[in-house]
């Protein structure tokens, strides 16, 4: 029981650093020295230290929002294991409860969105829900391609059993779904080349659109919501690329989190090499993230 | 490894019907070559006599990189960079090839061929590059879009062949090949002067054309 407290606690306590690691990598590559690794974690405290203003044509809507946003992601972390860590619950099918908790987090996103009038946010929202129309399959035929071969339909009974031996029989089908994750995390997590994160000007941004009128601890809360869905599709695609199971539980969390480490420094490489394609583009993005999960779904 | 290439060349072909852009059609089939070339060569490995490997070597070659080496200038000279108009977008196309990769799936569990011992994957993705090229030539109309789709189906053809049999005859396999030369060049020409009487290489509107 004590191994399975470890990942829920990790990912509350390291969400916000993954987002560290990403901006210290593209500051790197920008050749800047870039904020400190614990920058969000500021952020986080100085928005909790603020008033919020709400304006007056939202409902009570608008503030359940960002509040009910984060207790979703952490009943998500619930269900989570990390790597051969076990999960503090688990039952069959949970997978598809965590997917279908992930969509409610957004549903709560997009209906704040929607409460402010805003004929901006709305579009943000109508783009959000089109996209994760289409992100949404991906998962689902990813983590089901891997359930398919180890048997369970639950997150930890999919994840723990995946050894070297696994990767040896099965290399083909899981780097399919590992691809089709991984488009599926930038895309989720408004990455480049999908969203771009750093933006507030342009007309193109998805995600950001829809929090602008957010402020204060409701801002809090929407930042830390964003990192925890970071962590919970990273540590799903680090369970599935790393098969480290030495059933140490130093051994194993340590590969684990140097794994999430790597990937978030794989998002910032992607992030300062690649340009945010248009907007009209990201559906072919998510469709080819589609196909690569069903490729990896049928073939086995 | 074998598995890993055929996986490779779905893949391909799946980037083949999502995208509408003449020059990336003409890099992917090359891509597509190069990875069939080495699945001939690889397939055969433990089979290996100097006639296959000239057959898997002439095949890389051609199929790799002359192939786009010929159309990549038709491209430029036509002045055509992209389908503008095709019947079914590029969105539509990669939809209707996940189906027919379904299709393609479950009809490779129904057909068996003699032999066996060889990748099972390999009448599936027979039958996926056999329909992505004939999609392809249904559903675009610059006439160098069809001709990419005819070297899909065409490459499909070829995977079955090296796919199931450890041996062809020497002269099949290199006549086969010669005629697929041929047919480039003869098509690489008669786009040229299709573009040069009508300006536009447009299948559709030949229709038009009244003896």
């Amino acid at each position: 029981m004590s191994a399975a407290i470890l990942p829920p606690v990790l990912a509350l306590a390291g969400a916000p650093l993954l987002q560290g690691i990403i901006t210290r990598t593209k500051a790197w590559f920008a050749g800047r020295r870039g904020p400190p690794l614990l920058q969000p974690y500021y952020d986080i405290a100085k928005l909790l230290r603020k008033g919020a203003v709400y304006s007056g044509t939202t409902s009570w809507v608008f503030r359940l929002g960002p509040a009910a946003g984060v207790g979703v992601a952490a009943l998500c972390l619930l269900f989570l294991p990390l790597g051969n860590l076990p999960a503090p619950f688990s039952f069959e099918g949970d997978l598809v409860f965590v997917i279908y908790l992930l969509a409610l987090a957004r549903f709560l996103t997009v209906i704040a969105a929607m409460d402010t009038g805003s004929a901006f946010e709305g579009m943000g929202a109508s783009r959000e829900m089109a996209f994760a129309a289409l992100a949404e399959p991906a998962l689902l035929f990813g983590l089901v391609a891997v359930a398919r071969q180890t048997g369970r339909l639950s997150l930890e009974g999919l994840i723990r059993p995946i050894d070297v031996g696994d990767w040896a029989a099965h290399g083909a089908t899981l780097l399919l779904v590992l691809a089709g994750l991984f488009l599926v995390f930038l895309a989720e997590n408004s990455r480049i080349p999908v969203d771009d994160p750093t933006t507030h000007l342009e007309l193109t941004m998805i995600h950001e659109v829809m929090v602008l009128d957010h402020g204060g601890p409701d801002f809090a809360f929407v930042e830390y919501a964003a990192a925890l869905k970071l962590w919970i599709l990273g540590a799903l695609i680090t369970g599935i690329a790393l098969p480290v199971r030495t059933g140490e539980v130093a051994i194993d969390l340590a590969a684990m989190v140097a794994g999430l480490a790597g990937l978030a420094v794989l998002v910032g490489i992607i992030e300062s090499t690649l340009v945010r394609l248009r907007l009209v583009q990201v559906p072919h993005l998510l469709i080819g993230a589609c196909s690569l999960a069903l490729l990896g779904f049928l073939i086995q | 490894m074998n598995d890993l290439l055929i996986i490779l060349v779905v893949l391909s072909n799946i980037r083949l019907l999502s995208t509408s852009r003449i020059e990336s059609l003409i890099t992917w089939i090359g891509v597509q070559g190069v990875l069939l070339g080495l699945f001939a060569l690889h397939a055969r490995w433990v089979h290996l006599t100097a006639d296959v490997f000239v057959v898997g070597l002439v095949a890389l070659v051609l199929k790799g990189f002359v192939f786009p080496w010929l159309l990549r200038p038709v491209a430029n000279v036509v002045h055509v960079s992209q389908e503008v108009d095709p019947y079914v977008g590029p969105m539509g196309s990669t939809l209707l090839g996940m189906v027919a990769l379904v299709v393609s799936l479950w009809l490779g569990t129904r057909l068996h061929i003699p032999g066996g011992d060889m990748s099972r994957l390999v009448v599936p993705a027979t039958l996926f590059s056999v329909f992505c090229g004939q999609l392809l030539i249904v559903s675009r109309k610059k006439a160098l879009s069809q001709v990419v789709g005819f070297l899909a189906m065409e490459n499909g053809a070829f995977l079955l062949g090296v796919g199931t049999l450890y041996y062809a005859p020497f002269l099949v396999e290199i006549g086969v090949l010669l005629d697929m030369f041929v047919a480039v060049l003869i098509w690489t020409v008669l786009i040229r002067y299709l573009d040069r009487a009508f300006h536009h290489i447009d299948t559709d509107q030949l229709q038009h054309l009244k003896g």
